[in-house]
């Protein structure tokens, strides 16, 4: 039986491209706001909700994970908000609902994509 | 109960009515006296509204004699919630979607704020949603049986009924048809060459039935009013407005609930993060289907239609608030028709519409058909239970805005005897602002003066009153009394949302030291102050005295209706400016068979003719664009008779 600290250290090994990822892209994207020109855009947007965003879109396209395991996260992500709201901490809440959303958001576009292929391929197949 | 049913609906923006003004009502004029600011404007923004309340008050009320209180409630609150729950139903053919869609807290702060255009408008936009997916879906059957007319014809009647009752939603509504129009292109459901013909037909009778706003709004556009320079645009505006955060938005909870107070936010009520969660589990589903796979895409596209429509909702309904608000303020200050909303809380109905159809689809597939029916019966129990707890506060009265009321202050009543059996014309000018009950008809209009004077607080408008020129000003409105109401609803003057007496005695002491007026001391009007202006003031049509007569000549007029006058100015010895004391607007003509004279607009915005000729002299005094109106309700009318005629006789086709 592995302990529990090593199958942590073997997911993260595992996951390490992906972590060291995600970090640069949340970094870049929220330090942009430091950038003269650049910021323009990122200052009017909250820069770590943007690096949020930025982070899932990037995660998307490089893992682009199936669409039902989307849903899933992104219920398991909104149901966190509800523990945040419980506890009176809003603001989190908000980042992690605005993150949940953004996942739902890609879900249903990502479905429609795929649901105009599917539709594309039956009627070449007829 | 049944004798609740002859009382008042008092509250929020509901209006009230006295005897005296239903029985005044009629068809309405595309002039209104007393709007909106009470020197009269053009209403055509608000005509169609005006329509749908008074015409059913003349033909019921007056003609009938059925009580108002009565019709109020069939025409509105009543039809309000049955719509609502019958369309909500409609939508996902679940009485879950109707529950959810009559009994959210947005739709019961709207109703709960007397907003009830608002409210119809929004109870009919899921049947609208419905004909339209229905359109859409059996367009090839439709288009073989002949009955794409019948179909495009119902939603255009429901299209410009939703209309009357409120043009932002139908805005919305639109919305909702484009979204699901250009999804269904996207997946090839339709092809665009066959529907674009049908939709023009569609669009052709919309207009037609639309004629009766639509032609003077061309000919005439706002008016003068300012209204939608001052009212409407302005993203600074949208900002304040935006009280609905992102979990508020998604969770569909009102960010008012439930004391329904003005700017008052609560804290984000964990319970209704549920809602969403309920309505996103639907999307686990869409590829689990085994029926017939003609049914599974259907079936499919409407989860995936539904879920989009809640994100843009939740998205656009939070305003400039985060995430992202930024988007949010571009669209409303870029995006042709988003200035309307620059309160975005309206974005709500598309999360509602979206939720009444994904809820009842995820508990229906939660249990799917394996499932025996007592377990999906203790489901739906639940989920009703759930629903309840989140209205509770609905039925432990803790919601507030309209009630049922019997008797209004006596105050009121006496002050409204006092001023209808006067016969001249005058205006009250209410500092700092009108009270529900204060009466106001055609002959003696109400001015706020803190709209007027576009004024934040009753300091400024005491300021104002006690600078030079104001006597002037007021006698040129033909402002007779000025009034400080009595707050008997707590409404007017305020300090942290309570009524505050030290403003209501500030005001009625600062008006006690203006010479110019003196205050009416009888007893009856009680906490009602009432000032009258010592020296006479202007009649509503006069000439202006600026050459100094000796000889002024003598006007006499009749009110024809609100939208036309006849004029006699008698002894008229050189050139003269006659000043008709109401909003200028280019609309107003003064003309007898010999001349036509525009309207001017004098300094202080009145309506101002020069007069060339001298003596005794006839005119007519008339508002231009009310031609068009009558024009475009004959056309209005001539389409509805025509297009019933054609679904009468396409039912008659259908049953040989």
């Amino acid at each position: 039986m592995k302990s529990n600290a090593r199958k942590f250290f073997e997911f993260y090994k595992r996951h390490i491209p992906e972590i060291l990822l995600a970090v640069i892209v949340f970094t870049l994207t929220a330090s942009t706001q430091d950038i003269p020109y650049l910021n323009i855009l990122i200052v009017s947007f909250n820069p770590v909700l943007t690096g949020v965003i930025a982070v899932w879109i990037v995660f998307y396209f490089v893992i682009n994970p199936p669409v039902k395991k989307i849903f899933i996260w992104a219920l398991l992500i909104f149901l966190a908000n509800f523990v945040f709201v419980v506890f009176h901490r809003e603001r989190i809440g908000e980042l992690i609902a605005s993150l949940s959303y953004a996942m739902f958001f890609t879900a249903v576009i990502a479905e429609i994509s795929e649901m105009k292929n599917k539709l594309k391929n039956d009627s070449s197949n007829v | 109960m049944i004798l609740q049913m002859f009382n008042d609906i008092i509250g929020g923006d509901w209006p009230y009515f006295f005897f005296e003004n239903l029985k005044e009502m009629a068809f309405p004029f595309l002039w209104n006296t007393n709007w909106p600011t009470g020197l009269g404007g053009n209403q055509i923004i608000i005509l169609p509204l005006k329509i749908y309340l008074q015409v059913p008050i003349l033909i019921f009320v007056n003609y009938l004699n059925i009580p108002w209180p009565i019709i109020q409630r069939i025409f509105w609150f009543w039809l309000a919630f049955g719509i609502s729950f019958y369309s909500g139903y409609r939508i996902g053919k679940s009485y879950i979607g109707g529950l959810i869609y009559a009994t959210n807290s947005w739709i019961l702060m709207v109703i709960g704020g007397g907003q009830m255009g608002v409210a119809l408008a929004f109870a009919i936009t899921p049947f609208v949603l419905s004909k339209f997916i229905e359109f859409i879906s059996n367009f090839r059957t439709l288009l073989e049986n002949n009955k794409i007319t019948q179909s495009l014809i119902i939603i255009a009647l429901v299209l410009s009924l939703q209309i009357v009752w409120d043009f932002r939603v139908t805005y919305l509504t639109l919305f909702c048809l484009l979204l699901y129009f250009l999804l269904s292109l996207f997946l090839k459901k339709i092809s665009l060459k066959k529907i674009i013909k049908p939709l023009f037909i569609g669009l052709l009778i919309f207009i037609g039935l639309n004629f009766f706003w639509i032609f003077p709004l061309v000919l005439s556009g706002f008016g003068n009013t300012g209204f939608f320079k001052e009212s409407f645009i302005g993203a600074a505006s949208m900002k304040f407005l935006s009280f609905a955060n992102f979990s508020n938005s998604i969770s569909l909870l009102h960010p008012n609930w439930p004391e329904n107070i003005f700017g008052k936010i609560y804290f984000m009520r964990s319970q209704f993060l549920f809602i969403p969660l309920f309505a996103f589990f639907s999307l686990f589903f869409i590829n689990n289907f085994k029926r017939n796979k003609e049914e599974n895409k259907e079936k499919k596209m409407k989860v995936l239609y539904f879920a989009l429509l809640a994100l843009f909702g939740a998205f656009l309904a939070k305003g400039t608030n985060s995430p992202f608000g930024v988007i949010n303020a571009w669209l409303f200050s870029n995006f042709p028709g988003m200035d309307l909303f620059r309160d975005p809380i309206k974005f709500y109905i598309l999360v509602a519409i979206a939720y009444s159809f994904l809820i009842p689809y995820s508990l229906s597939r939660i249990t799917g058909k394996k499932v025996k029916s007592l377990y999906k019966s203790i489901l739906y129990i639940a989920f009703f239970v759930y629903w309840v707890f989140l209205t509770f506060p609905l039925f432990a009265d803790h919601v507030h805005g309209i009630s049922s009321r019997k008797n209004i202050p006596q105050e009121y009543v006496d002050l409204k005897d006092f001023f209808y059996e006067r016969k001249d014309f005058f205006r009250t000018f209410w500092v700092p602002r009108n009270q529900r009950f204060g009466f106001n008809s055609d002959h003696h209009p109400a001015i706020d003066a803190g709209n007027i004077l576009n004024a934040a607080n009753y300091l400024e408008i005491t300021n104002w009153l006690g600078k030079e020129g104001a006597k002037e000003q007021l006698a040129r409105w033909s402002v007779k009394y000025i009034i400080v109401p009595y707050d008997s609803e707590g409404e007017i003057f305020l300090e942290d949302r309570k009524y505050s007496t030290k403003k209501y005695e500030e005001t009625v002491s600062a008006l006690n030291s203006l010479d110019f007026l003196e205050r009416i001391k009888t007893q009856s009007f009680n906490k009602i102050a009432i000032f009258e202006l010592k020296e006479r003031i202007n009649d509503h049509i006069f000439i202006e005295n600026k050459k100094g007569f000796f000889d002024k000549p003598e006007v006499r007029w009749v009110s024809i209706d609100p939208a036309r006058y006849e004029v006699e100015i008698k002894n008229v010895k050189e050139p003269v400016s006659l000043i008709f004391s109401e909003s200028f607007d280019a609309g107003w003509v003064l003309s007898n068979k010999q001349e036509s004279i525009n309207s001017d607009k004098t300094k202080d915005g009145l309506n101002s003719f020069e007069i060339e000729k001298t003596g005794n002299l006839n005119y007519n005094l008339y508002f231009k664009p009310q031609k068009y109106l009558q024009a475009g309700v004959v056309i209005s009318l001539l389409t509805l008779v025509i297009v019933i005629l054609v679904l009468i006789k396409l039912k008659k086709g259908a049953r040989k």
